[in-house]
C-alpha cells in the first residue's frame, strides 16, 4: 500500500546564487549587513518608509537546504516542491535575467536530485525577456525531471498577465504540462511599482 | 481609461511597517492578475492551462459571484467568454496558506478539495 504523505507545494528559497547576486547590490532588491545581521530588502516601496526600510532579518532558513530539509523532518513534510521567492528576476535587465534564469534552473534540478525523495522545485521563466529566452527556458523546465512547473508573478512582460505577447508561452506551457505557481509581490497599482526598481 | 488601483495614498500617512500593503495589497495584487487573465479570453483559448494560485487566490474565492455578477451584466464584456468567471476560477488550484480555518473552508468549498494543496510558505525560523 501507498504512504500517505505530506506535500508542500508552497516552499519558498533564495537559492545561494541569488543570495550573492542580491548581497553584491547596493539598490533594492538587495541583501544588507545592517548591525551584524543579513537584511533583506526586496519591496519596491519599503526604503521610502521609517518603518519597514531595513527589511527583515534573513538567516539560514531562507538559503540553506539542509537546514530546510532538517526543518521538513521536524514538521513531518515528507516531500517539498521548492520556489524561488520574490521578487524573482523579474526586477533585472532582460540579458541578465535569461542568463542567471537557466543557471538557477539548473541549480534546482541539481539540489532536488541530490534529494529526490524530499524534493522537487518551480522553476523560474524570464518573462520579460525576449520570447526565444523563455521559450527555450519553457522547453528546458520540461526536459528536467524534477522541475514540475515555474513560478509566476503578476507582471509578466512589464503589462500583466492579460499580455497578448505571453499568448505563445500559455501555449507552451499549457502544451508542455507545466503547472505556473503565481504569487504576489508589488501590491497594487502594479506597473507604478515595478518602476521603482529602476 | 484610467482605473485607480491601491496606491500608497490609500493607505495613509501613518507608520504601519509593512502591514497593509502585505495583508491588503497582495491579496488584490492576485486577485486583479487572474481576473484579467479570464477576462483576457486566457482559459477560453488555453483550456488545458494549469495555475496553482498561492494564498488561497487571494480574494477570488470569496469574490467569484460578484465577478460572475459583474461580467453578466457589463456589456462590454458579457459576450466574451465561454463560462462564468467562477467556472474558470474552480478549473484552478489554490495553496491553503491562507491563516485562518472559515477562509480556508470556503476556499475548499468553493475549488473542492482534490484542488486545495498544503503549504507553508517555509520561511519561519525552527
Amino acid at each position: 500500500m501507498a504512504t500517505r504523505q505530506l506535500i508542500d507545494v508552497h516552499s519558498h528559497v533564495y537559492l545561494p546564487r541569488l543570495v550573492s547576486y542580491m548581497k553584491a547590490r547596493t539598490t533594492v532588491p538587495k541583501i544588507s549587513t545592517i548591525a551584524n545581521q543579513d537584511r533583506l530588502i526586496i519591496l519596491p516601496s519599503e526604503e521610502q518608509s521609517k518603518s519597514t526600510s531595513a527589511g527583515r532579518p534573513i538567516g539560514k532558513e531562507y538559503w540553506s537546504i539542509d537546514w530546510r530539509l532538517q526543518w521538513m523532518k521536524r514538521h513531518g513534510i515528507g516531500h517539498s516542491i521548492i520556489s524561488l521567492a520574490n521578487p524573482w528576476l523579474d526586477w533585472l535587465p532582460a540579458g541578465e535575467a535569461a542568463k542567471l534564469a537557466r543557471e538557477l534552473n539548473q541549480d534546482m534540478q541539481l539540489i532536488c536530485d541530490e534529494n529526490s525523495e524530499e524534493l522537487s522545485a518551480f522553476g523560474v521563466l524570464p518573462l520579460h525577456c525576449a520570447i526565444d529566452d523563455v521559450l527555450a527556458e519553457v522547453d528546458f523546465i520540461k526536459q528536467s525531471s524534477k522541475l514540475k512547473g515555474y513560478i509566476l508573478g503578476t507582471r509578466g512582460s512589464g503589462s500583466g498577465l492579460d499580455d497578448k505577447k505571453l499568448l505563445p508561452v500559455w501555449k507552451a506551457v499549457e502544451e508542455a504540462g507545466l503547472i505556473g505557481f503565481l504569487h504576489p509581490h508589488c501590491n497594487l497599482p502594479c506597473s507604478q511599482r515595478w518602476k521603482l526598481y529602476s | 481609461m484610467t482605473i485607480d488601483g491601491i496606491d500608497a495614498a490609500s493607505y495613509g500617512e501613518a507608520e504601519n511597517g509593512h502591514v497593509l500593503p502585505l495583508a491588503l495589497g497582495f491579496p488584490f495584487e492576485t486577485t486583479t492578475s487572474i481576473s484579467r487573465m479570464i477576462l483576457a479570453g486566457v482559459f477560453d483559448q488555453f483550456p488545458a492551462l494549469k495555475i496553482l494560485v498561492a494564498h488561497s487566490g487571494g480574494t477570488l474565492p470569496f469574490l467569484a459571484g460578484r465577478l460572475d455578477s459583474c461580467v453578466l451584466h457589463d456589456p462590454t464584456v458579457k459576450d466574451r467568454l465561454k463560462l462564468k468567471p467562477s467556472e474558470y476560477l474552480k478549473k484552478l488550484y489554490y495553496d491553503a496558506v491562507i491563516y485562518d480555518s472559515t477562509a480556508l473552508r470556503h476556499t475548499i468549498d468553493f475549488a473542492g478539495p482534490d484542488r486545495v494543496m498544503f503549504g507553508t510558505v517555509s520561511l519561519e525560523a525552527w
